[in-house]
Formats: structure tokens, sequence, C-alpha cells
């Protein structure tokens, strides 16, 4: 008897200290519990977010959408976890892609050649970007696919034989990257991630030291429309430091500086953009003279 | 009674003991354990303490033998090492001075009044050593003032600077040494750190080992004709070298790794160029300032191998003839 | 026959510990009811717990007052402080997170070195996203003129204060801003210098002989500036921003208005900016000379230290953040004055050329930050109630009884903080000294230098050498680290393309319009990137550069 007690109390302390470990959602539906997923995903609870999309994605009932968004939940979960597991969101994207229609497809190859370069197989994730942007040109995701292409060309690698640690790409590298977004912009000039676009040719421009077109972009890119304050900020500050340090382009420095003491008057370089601005309005009125 | 040996095939009638065991082991094996073999692994990876972790191999080990910073914490903690060594006496001479005392009530009192302190937090203690050692309110300032010895430590730096023994004043006339703030106080105030040195746990170990000396071997020695410092150092100190060797290898361990001290009096960098850097303090400055957990895990891992080999060492040297 | 309590009478200190432990347990037992909102069953009203580490005298009352004014108009909701001291509050909150016991309303941002990347997790999970909130008008503005504003664009920084950079969503609600200024022992200066304090460092260092000779007199040891590493920093970065300014045209390659620490490292790691040009050498040498009216060895000193020898007298000035003026004014039995740090003057021989202008103080952020619990069972209520703290009216109110700056733009600070008003004429810092990989070796020669016991050619050769040793990994340490922040937008904007491409559950999983949002996470990335390619190629020109040649064959 005393042993069958004991045994009870085991039992029940183990039953204790389990029950904590599991989540109940409470949820039947597989739409709640996808978006369960999504947010624990976005909050960083990982765990949870590759159980729950793994199981809704095993889940018999689900419609052909449902296993969709839970295969690519479950993809992109191993792929951006803050310890991505890279093998195993590969084996969902390529699972994904087998579910056919253009919607998994397009998000199976964008994360797959994602998942190249984060591994360093840059010519595999070039190939995957370029058939992306060829077999869906008008897609959203063909946008991102241009940038990461452009990416890949221009961005410097690790490389522990230079004595910096690092390779940088060389000119040619550069200009074919910029080449890409290019053509990206000519064939879909209005597509959602124009402004990036302009932002990150100008970028290269700028590593290239040349300015002009550094700064033709950079007025593209106002024109589109930029919407993070941190990227609209530095926008106006480099238009109107570039145009006055480099161009020698007093009237569009003024513009700029004005632009920017109307739009910022609060942010931390106020200050040097108003003396900036007084300087330039003499150096217009010494030019004019 | 003879004890009896309950083998492993015994278990279906001894299970309640091993059961009873189980919560504790559990419990030291994920608290003690798991976090030591947890750094040996990450040793071999660059950690930054949360959840990235790439494998480096030996990398971590490579650096941390290559890196003068650490080879020179290696250097302070060995002068403070030394030094403590010479701050356990005064335990030990306590210990036999509350021993001697013929009256039970004085002895009692006398254990007392040494163990009340013990209730202050440490933490406390050392802020307000922190506070002794401020230069301008500071007791310690205040105590060499009012006795006229900060006179003599000037003129003693003073000849010794002409003497070029030293090369800088630490001690300057009407300016108050900065005895945290200054390089070259900075091993002296560490070390002076805790005077007169009496640790009172070191006290009652002692106390309770020499309490088991027989009344007997006293009489003897009285008898003999033996004076109170040859019954020290012949009846006494031998009687108790288990309890010192106790102590010595608690201190070694605690002062080779301890930076807690260090942390509070100076900061995390080790003070004044860097002077109270030592290897724990080192370690955490890299784990949790840096960021670099992976770096600091190997840094432990040589720690655990230096001091594992400096205790088999004491275990050798210091015999107990009983 | 003895009964228990005769035996008990035989050990006086199991007793004495008996009889505390059981006072003690009714005390916490009384705190925890008391905190976690009432026993069970003890009236309707909600109850919302307001934890924050602010022990500065006035801020409890001050608080208490904001929340009597609520309770008054919203009787069915009860408001309790939860004060928790600043040195155990981050631990205090990550343990009640965890166990899920967390208070509604928690302040955020303190821990150290240790905490500074817990927090943005602690966001991720614990805390409520405002997004959708902060784009409506506060309904507290009713009747202002900000009835119709958005709730972020009533604060004076737009709300960047409750920002939170890496998870691009606002989690909290500052109540306050601070700047930092000179603290002063009115009645000492005014007996020792006059009524006017100096404007000018020349006047400055002149005051601080006059207060050390005043202290001989006396025969009492006068400290003029209560310094401590803590304190020194706020001169430091004030001369520090004043003569780097003109670096940023020189060393900002990619144009972005910054000079990034891996900029300035890669610079000095090459030589091609030294530390003995002369605004540099400018800048530690005046540093030096003010430390001679420093405590001995102040680096080592705590701020608390330094506060005290001010209070006690033995120093007649202090710097210190606007948080400090009302609990320094209570603890003082003198008259404190306010003032900024002095520049030099143009006509400085030594330094007035290399002063751009001062620091600026546009572009601080709210302070005072609470941010609500996810978990919380009255989060509409703790929003409420934050909606009521930073009204235009209650906002003003509030920070004038805790003597603080409001966080809200046309709110009236107390006349006698106006000295605290944020300047934004000036510059900010152009090159940083302690580069990555570098800061542990200059913060252990910066003392050495301070206190006399290097030369200047000695501490900028040390420096040097530092570089060439410990820059390279630290500078790619840097850049490794910086790659999570690349990983971390990619990881929104994945979750917003999936909302976009119609994946079920992500678009209700996400607050705000996930095309805005997704468009915005790739600027940002775009802009990092950039960042980081220019930072490599700055380093990787620069270790080029200064790489051992190669002897030509003969």
């Amino acid at each position: 008897m005393g042993r069958r007690r004991f045994a009870a109390v085991i039992l029940i302390a183990a039953a204790a200290a389990l029950a904590g470990c599991g989540k109940v959602t409470g949820t039947a539906d597989l739409n709640a519990l996808l978006t369960e997923s999504w947010r624990a995903y976005s909050t960083g609870d990982f765990d949870f977010a590759e159980d729950t999309f793994r199981r809704a994605a095993g889940n018999p009932d689900a419609t052909a959408e449902q296993r969709y968004g839970a295969l690519l939940g479950l993809a992109t979960t191993y792929h951006w976890s803050t310890s991505p597991d890279l093998s195993k969101a590969r084996e969902s994207y390529l699972e994904l892609a087998e579910l056919g229609g253009d919607q998994p497809r397009r998000q199976s190859v964008l994360g797959l050649a994602q998942i190249d370069l984060a591994e360093g197989k840059k010519a595999e994730a070039q190939l995957g970007l370029m058939q992306l942007i060829k077999d869906f040109p008008d897609s959203l995701e063909a946008n991102e696919a241009a940038l990461h292409l452009a990416d890949s060309y221009c961005d410097p690698t690790w490389d522990e034989a230079q004595a910096s640690g690092f390779a940088l790409p060389s000119d040619e590298q550069m200009q074919r990257g910029i080449q890409v977004l290019q053509d990206r912009l000519e064939s879909h000039p209005d597509n959602p991630l124009a402004g990036s676009m302009h932002v990150m040719i100008a970028d290269q421009y700028i590593q290239l030291k040349e300015f002009p077109k550094a700064v033709d972009h950079l007025l593209m890119a106002d024109k589109e429309g930029v919407e993070g304050v941190l990227t609209r900020v530095i926008l106006l500050w480099r238009v109107a430091r570039i145009a006055e340090k480099e161009l020698k382009d007093y009237e569009l420095a003024e513009q700029y500086y004005e632009r920017y003491v109307d739009e910022f008057p609060r942010y931390v370089l106020i200050y040097r953009v108003m003396k900036s601005l007084e300087r330039v309005r003499a150096l217009r009125t010494a030019e004019e003279s | 009674m003879a004890r009896e040996r309950v083998r492993f095939s015994q278990i279906k009638r001894y299970w309640p003991l091993y059961a009873m065991v189980v919560p504790t082991l559990v419990l030291v094996g994920l608290f003690m354990y798991w976090p030591a073999v947890s750094g040996v692994w990450h040793s071999f990876y660059r950690w930054d303490g949360d959840e990235v972790a790439t494998y480096t191999g030996l990398q971590n080990y490579g650096r941390a033998f290559t890196d003068p910073k650490f080879g020179y914490a290696f250097v302070v903690v060995g002068i403070l090492f030394v030094a403590s060594l010479f701050k356990m006496i005064p335990s030990i001479v306590t210990a036999v001075v509350i021993h001697r005392i013929t009256s039970d009530k004085a002895r009692y009192l006398y254990r007392l009044l040494f163990v009340v302190p013990m209730v202050i937090p440490w933490m406390v203690v050392l802020l307000i050593w922190k506070f002794f050692y401020n230069p301008i309110v500071g007791l310690l300032n205040s105590v060499l003032n009012t006795t006229h010895l900060m006179d003599v430590l000037v003129w003693a730096n003073a000849w010794l600077v002409k003497a070029g023994i030293v090369d800088s004043a630490a001690f300057v006339a009407n300016k108050s040494p900065a005895w945290l703030g200054d390089p070259d106080l900075v091993l002296p105030a560490l070390i002076f750190w805790g005077f007169p040195w009496i640790g009172i746990i070191g006290v009652l170990i002692y106390l309770s080992g020499l309490e088991k000396i027989p009344r007997s071997v006293y009489e003897c020695a009285e008898l003999d004709g033996v004076g109170w410092f040859r019954k020290f150092l012949y009846i006494e100190l031998p009687l108790i070298a288990t309890q010192v060797r106790i102590n010595l290898v608690l201190m070694i361990i605690g002062v080779l790794k301890g930076y807690g001290l260090i942390l509070v009096l100076l900061g995390d960098d080790g003070g004044p160029a860097g002077r109270g850097l030592v290897p724990g303090l080192y370690m955490y400055y890299n784990a949790f300032i840096r960021r670099e957990a992976g770096y600091a895990c190997a840094m432990g891992i040589l720690l655990f191998f230096l001091i594992l080999a400096l205790t088999v060492i004491n275990n050798k040297l210091v015999r107990v003839e009983k | 026959m003895a009964t228990p309590w005769t035996r008990l009478k035989r050990y006086p200190a199991l007793l004495l510990l008996i009889i505390v432990y059981v006072a003690a347990c009714v005390v916490v037992i009384g705190n925890v009811i008391r905190g976690s909102g009432g026993a069970p069953g003890t009236g309707q009203k909600k109850v919302l717990r307001f934890a924050h580490w602010q022990l500065e005298p006035g801020i409890r009352n001050a608080v208490d007052a904001l929340i009597a004014d609520y309770e008054e108009t919203h009787p069915d909701v009860e408001v309790r402080q939860i004060l928790i001291p600043e040195e155990g509050y981050f631990r205090w909150v990550n343990t009640q997170l965890i166990g899920r016991t967390a208070p509604d309303m928690i302040e955020c941002g303190l821990g150290g070195p240790v905490a500074w990347s817990l927090w943005p997790k602690f966001y991720a999970r614990y805390f409520l996203p405002l997004d959708r909130y902060v784009e409506q008008p506060n309904p507290y503005n009713k009747g202002t003129q900000f009835e119709n504003t958005p709730w972020r664009q009533t604060y004076f920084d737009e709300m960047d204060g409750g920002y939170e950079d890496t998870l691009q969503s606002y989690y909290r609600v500052p109540l306050s801003a601070f700047t930092v200024r000179l603290y002063y022992n009115k009645d000492m200066i005014d007996e020792v210098w006059g009524e006017t304090f100096p404007a000018t460092y020349e006047e400055f260092i002149e005051l601080c002989e006059k207060l050390v000779e005043h202290g001989e007199q006396r025969g009492r040891e006068l400290v003029p500036i209560a310094g401590s590493g803590y304190n020194f920093r706020q001169f430091f970065q004030t001369y520090q921003a004043a003569m780097t300014a003109p670096y940023l045209d020189r060393l900002d390659a990619d144009y972005d208005g910054s000079v990034s620490r891996v900029e300035a490292a890669a610079r000095l790691y090459s030589g091609q900016v030294q530390m003995t040009e002369a605004p540099i050498r400018a800048n530690f040498e005046l540093v030096r000379e003010l430390s001679d009216y420093f405590p001995q060895g102040f680096m080592q000193l705590d701020r608390d230290e330094a506060v005290f020898l001010f209070l006690q007298g033995y120093s007649a000035m202090i710097t210190t953040g606007s948080w400090d003026y009302q609990s320094l004014g209570v603890q003082s039995e003198f008259q404190i004055g306010i003032a900024e740090i002095p520049l030099p003057s143009k006509d400085n021989p030594r330094y007035g050329r290399h002063v751009a202008g001062p620091r600026t103080e546009a572009g601080i952020r709210g302070g005072f930050p609470m941010a609500i619990t996810r978990f919380s069972e009255n989060a509409e209520q703790a929003l409420d109630f934050l909606q009521y703290a930073s009204s235009l009216k209650k906002n003003e109110e509030l920070n004038q009884a805790m003597y603080w700056i409001p966080a809200i733009r046309d709110a009236e600070m107390r006349k006698e903080l106006k000295p605290f008003a944020p300047r934004i004429e000036g510059y900010s810092t152009a090159l940083n000294y302690d580069g990555p990989g570098v800061e542990l070796a200059y913060n252990q020669a910066l003392p050495l230098y301070l206190s006399g016991k290097i030369s200047y050619e000695d501490f900028a050769e040390g420096l040097y050498e530092a570089y060439r040793r410990d820059a390279p990994h630290g500078v790619r340490e840097f850049i490794r680290n910086n790659e999570q922040t690349l990983a971390q937008q990619m990881r929104f904007a994945a979750v917003r393309r999936a909302a976009i491409a119609g994946a079920p559950g992500a678009e209700a999983a996400m607050s705000g319009d996930s095309e805005l949002q997704y468009k915005s996470l790739i600027e940002v990335y775009v802009t990092q990137v950039a960042s980081r390619a220019n930072e490599i190629r700055v380093w990787a020109e620069s270790a080029a550069e200064s790489a051992p040649q190669t002897p030509e064959p003969e």
C-alpha cells in the first residue's frame, strides 16, 4: 500500500511538473492556429511557431491554402529564427514548391535563393533569383529578388586571406549589380520597391564615387516616395551634401537643405543643415554676382 | 554494527533510497554540472551568450594563449594569491588566541563578537571599503593624515623616487592619494582590503580543529617547559593542518576565479591601466561587455585546469601527519 | 515538566529567528496581496499596477497625484505604484515577465550591458505593440490644439523614444525628457566668484583656481568639480562634440551624416587620422587640464560618491541630468544654480580655433518610457491611463510636479527648469576614439593620461598600438554582430511578404498595413546593407593602406 501511495505521489508530481510544458491553444479553427503561429514567429517564440506550423501542415483537414500558409510559415521560421536551421528551411521550401501553383513556387524560389546566399553559394543564388525574375516578372517577389541579386554582386564578402578579412567587389561587379536594378526599373518603373532600388543604385554610385549618377537616383527615389523616416532623413542630407560638396550645384543643395529644415527640425544634424544652408545661399549669391 | 553494502541488483528492495537521492542529483546536475558542460561546449564556438553560436574549433583557445591581457591578468592574480597566503596567518593566530582563553564565557563572547559581523551582506562591506578608499572623505586618508603617517609615506615615496627604485610618486604633499584611482596604489589597495584579514569562516574552522586537541597534550607540553610559541609551532599548527589545507584549497579557488571584489571597487575594466584586471574579471568583460561568451568560456576552461593543478600540488605538498 | 515555551526560552537565538521569520512572512504576504491588486473579492475595481525605478524624492508623490486625478474620473479603476530600486530592477522585471506576474505597466530601458540586448526580446515577447494606437489622436487631448493630431505627433520627438528600432514598432509611452547640465553650489560660487557664472572655459578655470584657494584658506580640502567616471563623461562628450565636428566631412565616406565606429576605427588604425592631430590633441589636453580640478583618481569614483562630495560641500560643481534636479534640491543645504558646461572662447590661444560650437541636444528621445505587458488583464485600461498621462494637460502637470521636462510639445516646464530646455544648436560627435575591440585599452589608458602619469604622446602611441593589435578582431566582431540586425529586418519583411502573398493568418497576426510596412522594412534593409558595405569598404581600404609593404626585390 505504501509503495502504491508513493508511486501515486510520483505520478501526480510528474503530471504537475509537465502540465506547464504543453501549450494549449484552445483553437479548433486552423486559421486561428495559423494566426497564433505567425504571431509567435513575429514575437520571437520560434519553438512554438515551428511546432504549430508543423501541426497545421500535417493536419489532414487543412485546405490547400492553409497547407500553403503552414508550409510557408514553417520554412520561414526555420529560415529566419535567431538560430536558423537552413537545411530544414530548404526542405520546407522544396516541399512548398511541390504544392504547385505560382504563389508557393515564388516563395519557394525566393527562400531557396536567400538560403544559397546565406550559405555562400552565390552562383546558385544568382541563378535562382534570375529565374524568379524571368518566370514571374510582375510579382512582388521579383522586385525583392532584384534587390537581392544586385546586392549579391555588390556586397563585400568575408575572406580571411585578405588582411582586412574581406574581399571587395570589383567595379565591374558593382556595375553589374546596378544594371540588374536598372533593368528592373526599366521594365517595372512603378513597382512598390522602386524607391529602394533607386536608393541602392545611388549607394553603389557613391561607393564608385560617381556622384552625379548617385544624385540622379536619389532624386528618383525621392520622387517615388520613401516611407521610412530614417531613410528619408538620410536621403535629404545626402542629396544636399553631395550637391554642395561634389557637384557644386548650390541650387539643388539649397533646395534639399530647406526641405530638411522643414521636415526634420529636431533631428541631430539640424544645426549643421542650417549652417550649410546659410553657406550655400552665400555661395549662390556670390556665384550669381 | 557492520555496514551493509547495497548492490544495484537489490534496487527493487531499496528503491526509496535511490528515489530520495534523485531530486538532489537532478538539481546538482542541472545547476552545477550542466552549466559546466555547456561552458566546455561553447568554448569551441563563437557565442554571444544568447542564441548565436558558430563553431570555431580551437580558435578561442589559441586566442587566449596569445592574449597579452589574459597573461597579465595571471600576473595580477599571482600577486594577490601570494598576498592571500600571508593573509591566512591572522585567522590562524586569532583562532589560537581564542582557543587559549581560559574562561569559557570569555571564549564564547569573543567567538560571538567575531561572528556577529557576518550578518552584514558582503556587498555592503565592499561598498563601505570603497568609501574608506575615497580620496577626499575616505577613512583611510583621514587616519593617515591625522596620525601624520601620510607625511611619512610622502617622504618615503620621495626618497624611493630619488633613489630610482620607483618611477612615480603616488604620495605627494597636499594631495590625497587615490587608492583606487592611482595605478601604483591599486594592488596595495586590493591587498590591504579586508584588514585585519581575520576571515571568520577560517577562524571557526581552525577553532574546530584546535578544540579536538586533547588537554593532556598541553599538560605534557607545560611539564616539559614548552613556551607559547613552540606550543603553537609544534602542537597546534600540525594538528590543524587538515583545516589549513582545506582553507588553502578554498583560498586558491576563491582568489583565482574571484572578481566580484574588483568589479565593485574598480569597475569592469580593472581600474587604471587595468592594474586590477584578474582572469575572472577579464572573462566577465568578454562575456557580458564584449558579448564574446565563447571566448570567455575558453578562458574559464584554462583557468579550471590551472586551479586543478594548483589544488593537486597543494594536496601533495601540505601533508597531514596524524 | 518543561513546556515548549520553556524549552524555546533556552534557545534565545532560535526564538529570535522564528519571530523575525514570522514577521517577515507577514510583511511579504501583505506586500504581495497589496501589489497584486488586493485579495480576491475585495471590490469590483479594475486594478492597474504601474512599476518603475524612479526613487528620487517627489516622483512617487507626483505620480500619486496623477493617479488620484485619473481615479476621480474613472471610479471603477484603481492604479497602484510599484517602486523597485534601480540596482535590482532589471532582475525583478526579468523574473516577473517570465513568471507572467508582471505589472500592467513597466518602465523600460534599465539594466546595463547585460540587459541592452535583452530588452528588444522582452518587447517582442511580453509587451504590447502600440502601432495601431499611435497614429490615432489621443482622446485626452480633446479641446486642445492636439485634438485631431495623431498621438505620436504630439510628442516633442514624435514619440521616437517609444519606437523600438530593432522591431520596427512602437512599444513604449515616454512621459518625460532629460538633458544634462552643470549644477553648482550657488552660495559658494557667489562668495568666491560672483553672481554671474563663468560663460567661457577660461573664466571657468579661473573659478576653479579660486575655489581651490578658498578651500585652502578655510583649511578644508575643496575639490572644485565633483567628478567620477560617470560625471566626467558628460564633460568629455561636450568637448568632444565641440572639437571633432569638422571630422564629419572628412570621414563620412558614404554621406549618411554620421561617422560610424568602424569608419573612425579604420582611419585611426591606418593612421589616416592621427591622435596627434591638433583638434584631437586639443580635446584631450583640455580635459587633462580640467582633470586637475576633479578629485584624485576620479575615474574610479562612483556617481553616488560624486553626489556625496557635492552635497557635503567638498565640491562646488557637478554635472548630471535634469532627473536629479529635485533630489539634489531636496538634499542640499545650499542654493543650487544651473549652467551650461562652458566652452573655450574663440580667443583662447590653445583651444579656441578648434571649437565649432556646443553639443547639440536635437535628437534626444523621450524618457521615463512605460510599456504595457501583453498578458495584462487590463491592457486596454493601461493604455487609457498612459494616454491620460501623456495628454497635453496631464503631462504638463505631472512633469511640473516631478520637476522634470515634459515629453509633450507645448507643455510648459517649470521655470526653474528652463536652463534644461534642449538646445537644438550644436554638433554631434563626429569622431569616437574607442573603436571596436579597443574600448578596454582606451578605458584603461585614459585615467593614466588624465592623472598625468603618462604624457599625451605615450597615450596616443599606446592607443595606436592597441588599434593595431585589437581593432582587426574587434571590427570583424562588430560587423558580424550587425549582420544579426540585417537578418532581423528580413525576419519581419518575410512575415509581411507572407501576409501580402495571402498566407492565411499572417495578416491577422500583424498590426498596421502590411504593404506599407513591407516597403518600409525593405527600405531600412537597403540602408543597412549600404551602411555595412561602406564600413567594410572603408575598413578594407584602410587595412590595405597600412598593410606591411613587401620590399621590392633588388
